[in-house]
């Protein structure tokens, strides 16, 4: 049985820049409501296989512990699976964590209603952005388009840091025709919401996911995923040709 | 000035080390002690110093010599080192190491052949025996055998690990020493005098030894055709210039190295092992910008520079250091030309010797650590050791080195931080064993191991009571076992000061101060100390976190527990898995954390309070070169649920397996220990599985490296401590291993896998067996895992 003073999470640790700037404690967050079939943290897709539940009290202790590691402006960043999967509980978290001057930050698919309080109040929001196409997204992620875009129009407006991150993967979001309408959603954003703080980066298709796919019995299903030099370039082009931010963390 | 192909000279460099790699015997040291003790009787009058200087020069003028057709530079250490380093020797095993406590166990390393008989060989040993040294040496053993046989301490006596400066000796040239001498011997008194004539012999018998190669060089010129003749045109007018007079090319300035090198080793054969050579980078950098040598030209001559360093079929001299980088004592980086000359030629060459470190700082160039990315992600290539330098000159500044000789500082063997030319630190002079004394006083001085008596200074009492007061009687005892093993510690040094060195002496400061490195009543060297290992702070801090628990919450079990550890926990094991299950030291808990660096802070006090021959200082190192196995073996089962025999915690890591969040978690509990005590130096290791590090070339790795493992650790800017000052990694998985020994052919063809172990990087294929199992055990992935 879940308890609202807790939050069930299957890996912690630190890393450098590619969670939300400077040196992090990352969290991982049990459960996510998508089945992206290139997800590289599988064993993390249930709520409670995999996971252990702690205490938000006993999750702050640790970070206050840690306050050391966060240089350069580091912090805690939450991950999943799917932080807003556990969303009451991941909000009193981000409460606590801004109580105790810690800097915090999300990783999200923004795919979920009724999340905006998170959003409005984490420090720093990194966001996928998957696919512009609304069917091929919902048949290969199970997301709707329309609730991904709200989210990021919200978390945009709060003028508050974004990163967009789009996963390259050959054969369902890369070519010309979705760099394109990639583009034209971002700088409806931009324009829309006039936020400085909107950044965008190009994650390539890798296949860290596939041995724990095989470990957890399940089926890798992407045939080749990998993209082109090209492609990246493709896209890459697009982002700057509207004058958006494209970084590399 | 030297104008050959680079690549044909890296192809020489590498015939060099494949010719070195086939000898399988190694008598030289033999043949140059015979020779001293030959001549023993007619210098037996002269003064000590004078005396060693006498003899070594007979030897060195009947030393066989030769040069390889494929050597460019003339000279080799090999007549210095004996087959003798255990831990790359494939019969050594944990169980039955004894140290090197026989100063005549050498003769065994010597397998008897038609020229070298069984007679000869033991007709020597046995001259040897009636040595002040060795009789000296004999008796200091004897009388702490019982505290050294089940390892509470050991202690030896030092050769080698020192770091001379030649600097001097390369810029002005033997023939300006000599003149120095001279006018330093107007005002000095009559042992100075003395002292200074054996110098004079001493520096003499490098000029011997350029001598006899150039003779050897002219023979072979003459019989020399095409591109050959030209090398050896070039060698014979360099050995007719250095080391007598000083060089101005960088192929004048490592000839003259390497003869230096050669005449330092020679002096104090057989194993002098750790000399190390400082910071070359700033050594030679002057001699290669006077040449206006590219990259690529320096590093074809640096090749055959490492090449020399490698002695037989094993890579018998070991632990010998060569540093690179670094900051002056306002920060600025002193990263040069020949910083990049050299990574190359070690990066190409990937050899067994000299190990390599990096002196790191804050403002360490983006540069370095990219082009540091292919030694460390390339599989079975070596890694270098990374030191702080900030952290090191607040370190040694408050062990009281002047400010402005801190930028020579430099690595002596594995990880101890020494001033080049002017630091006798006698490193590796004694080891204390904290696991053992813990286990003496839980156990009212008896082994858990042998059930032999060994010692306490604590009076008997009940069960709960020791318990309870098992950290007072813990230190109370460490002090006794550490006035003990320095008793034993100088008497290992007074033993070896019989040996007097006075060519090292030239390069040590001797020829300012008149006396001998090793003099035990008038320091020879600018600074001086004695070292001191300690191992087990781990364990000791886990074990006394498992006692609080059980006696908070189990007192009633505190005889079961004494009795748990006599049996090693054999019929106990639920008491076993209570105490596994408090908390331990590298996961960041506060308790067991702050209790490491209780058990650190006291100890490094108790070893630094102690003073040596000359009334300096003890020197704290917490550094465990592979004696966690070996003493570990000799350390019955402690409350921390550690079982008998098993290792004791690398240097000041978590014991392995206990460590079991990740590395950031790791490098908080690190972060607390006292590092401004660990004057003598320490050791800490991570194994890295490289998945956690995705860019798609070795520059984007090296600086990932950087931001995820070196500025947490070293450069932390919201770390108020001390941070700490080294580490060592290997990039690899047990996997990876483990195939590598199933494979060696498939995963390492040129029979060359690089891997570190402690301070020093070894051929992974010429370990023992224990050793490969202790690299494969200590990559603990649990310890760092990254998200």
């Amino acid at each position: 049985m879940r308890k609202e003073n807790e939050i069930y999470i299957f890996q912690k640790g630190f890393n450098y820049s590619q969670d939300g700037p400077g040196n992090r404690l990352v969290y991982h967050l049990a459960g996510c409501n998508l089945k992206c079939p290139w997800c590289s943290n599988p064993e993390g897709m249930e709520i409670t296989k995999n996971a252990t539940p702690v205490t938000i009290e006993a999750i702050v202790k640790e970070a206050i512990s840690c306050k050391m590691m966060y240089f350069d402006g580091g912090g805690v960043t939450l991950t999943g699976g799917e932080v807003t999967c556990q969303k009451d509980s991941v909000q009193s978290l981000l409460e606590q964590l801004r109580e105790n001057n810690i800097n915090s930050c999300i990783e999200t698919n923004a795919s979920l209603k009724n999340c905006k309080e998170i959003f409005e109040v984490v420090d720093y929001m990194i966001a996928d952005f998957k696919s512009p196409d609304p069917e091929k997204l919902k048949e290969v992620t199970g997301a709707d388009i329309e609730v991904i875009k709200e989210n990021l129009f919200f978390r945009a407006q709060t003028g508050k840091p974004l990163l967009i991150r789009i996963p390259l993967i050959n054969d369902f979001n890369n070519g010309k025709k979705n760099a394109v309408l990639f583009a034209d959603f971002f700088k409806k954003l931009y324009e829309k919401s006039g936020n400085e703080n909107l950044y965008f980066e190009i994650l390539t298709y890798h296949e860290f996911g596939k041995e724990k796919y095989e470990k957890q019995g399940k089926i890798y299903t992407i045939e080749n995923g990998f993209v082109s030099p090209e492609d990246v370039k493709i896209l890459a082009e697009e982002i700057k040709k509207n004058n958006l931010n494209l970084i590399h963390t | 000035m030297y104008n050959f192909d680079p690549i044909k000279t890296t192809e020489k460099a590498n015939l060099l080390f494949k010719e070195e790699r086939a000898i399988n015997h190694l008598e030289g040291w033999f043949i140059i002690k015979e020779a001293e003790q030959k001549v023993d009787e007619k210098y037996c009058s002269l003064p000590p110093m004078r005396r060693a200087a006498e003899k070594f020069r007979e030897a060195i003028k009947v030393l066989p010599l030769s040069i390889s057709d494929y050597a460019i530079f003339a000279g080799t250490q090999r007549d210095a080192f004996a087959r003798s380093y255990a831990l790359i020797n494939p019969s050594f095993r944990v169980e039955t190491f004894a140290g090197y406590c026989d100063p005549t166990a050498v003769y065994n390393d010597i397998d008897p052949t038609e020229e070298f008989p069984k007679e000869r060989i033991e007709a020597l040993r046995e001259l040897d025996k009636q040595t002040d040294y060795v009789k000296t040496l004999s008796a200091v053993y004897n009388s702490c055998e019982k505290l050294t046989g089940e390892v509470a301490f050991f202690v030896e006596q030092v050769t080698g690990h020192l770091i001379p400066d030649m600097r001097y000796a390369l810029k002005y040239g033997i023939k300006k020493m000599l003149a120095d001498i001279e006018e330093q011997q107007k005002t000095a008194n009559d042992e100075q005098n003395d002292n200074y004539e054996a110098m004079k012999i001493a520096l003499e018998c490098a000029l011997i030894l350029a001598k006899r190669y150039k003779e050897i060089a002219e023979e072979k010129l003459a019989a020399a055709e095409g591109e050959r003749k030209d090398e050896l045109k070039l060698l014979v007018d360099t050995l007719a210039k250095v080391p007598e007079n000083g060089a101005e090319t960088l192929f004048e300035a490592i000839q003259s190295y390497i003869l230096l090198w050669q005449t330092m080793c020679l002096e104090q054969a057989p194993n002098p092992f750790a000399f190390s050579v400082g910071n070359a980078d700033r050594i030679f950098e002057p001699y290669r910008a006077n040449d206006s040598l590219s990259r690529e030209e320096a590093a074809a001559l640096f090749k055959h520079f490492l090449v020399f360093f490698n002695v037989g079929d094993r890579s018998w001299a070991i632990s010998q250091n060569l540093i690179v980088s670094g900051r002056d004592k306002d920060g600025n980086d002193l990263t040069n030309a020949s910083t990049y000359a050299l990574l190359d030629a070690y990066y190409e060459m990937n050899l067994p010797q000299p190990i390599l470190s990096v002196k790191l700082h804050k403002n360490t160039p983006e540069k370095l650590y990219s082009e540091l990315g292919r030694f460390l992600f390339t599989p079975g290539c070596l890694t270098p050791s990374f030191f702080n330098d900030d952290s090191l000159y607040t370190v040694l500044s408050e062990a009281g080195i002047d400010i402005d000789d801190i930028a020579d500082t430099s690595i002596a063997g594995c990880q101890e931080p020494l001033i080049m030319g002017k630091d006798n630190a006698n490193t590796t002079n004694s080891w204390f064993n904290l696991g053992k004394v813990l286990e003496l006083t839980l156990n009212n001085g008896y082994s858990t191991i042998t059930g032999e008596y060994i010692g306490t200074v604590c009076e008997e009492t009940d069960a709960l009571t020791a318990l309870k007061n098992v950290r007072e009687r813990f230190y109370k005892n460490a002090q006794y076992y550490c006035d003990e093993m320095v008793k034993a510690a100088n008497g290992c040094s007074r033993a070896i000061s019989h040996l007097p060195v006075p060519f090292l002496s030239t390069v040590m400061g001797g020829i300012e101060s008149g006396y001998d490195t090793r003099d035990i009543t008038h320091q020879g060297t600018k600074y001086n100390g004695s070292g001191c290992l300690i191992h087990g702070t781990s364990v000791v801090a886990d074990s006394f976190i498992a006692i609080d628990k059980l006696i908070n919450e189990r007192p009633e079990d505190a005889q079961k527990l004494l009795d748990a550890l006599k049996c090693n926990f054999e019929g106990y094991e639920e008491l076993r898995e209570f105490l596994m299950s408090a908390d331990k030291f590298g996961n960041n808990i506060e308790n067991v954390d702050n209790e490491a660096a209780e058990v650190a802070s006291k100890i490094a006090d108790m070893v630094r309070a102690q003073k040596n021959y000359l009334g300096n200082n003890f020197r704290p190192d917490f550094s465990t070169p592979s004696t966690h196995l070996l003493y570990g073996y000799w350390v019955g089962a402690l409350p921390c649920g550690r079982k008998s025999r098993d290792m004791l915690g690398y240097g000041v890591d978590p014991l392995y397996g206990e460590a079991q969040n990740g590395l950031g978690f790791r490098t908080l509990s690190l972060m607390k220990l006292p590092f401004n005590k660990m004057c003598g130096g320490y050791a800490s290791h991570f194994g890295i599985d490289p998945k956690y590090f995705t860019s798609d070339n070795y520059e984007g790795k090296g600086v990932e490296f950087r931001d995820k493992v070196m500025k947490p650790l070293f450069f932390n800017e919201l770390n108020e401590n001390v941070s700490p000052f080294y580490l060592y990694v290997n990039v690899t998985t047990a996997e990876i291993l483990k195939k590598v020994l199933a494979e060696p052919k498939k995963y390492a063809p040129s029979g060359v896998y690089i891997m570190r172990i402690h301070g020093t990087f070894v051929n992974f294929l010429d370990l023992s067996p224990a050793i490969q199992q202790d690299i494969i055990r200590r990559l603990d992935p649990a310890s760092t895992v990254m998200c």
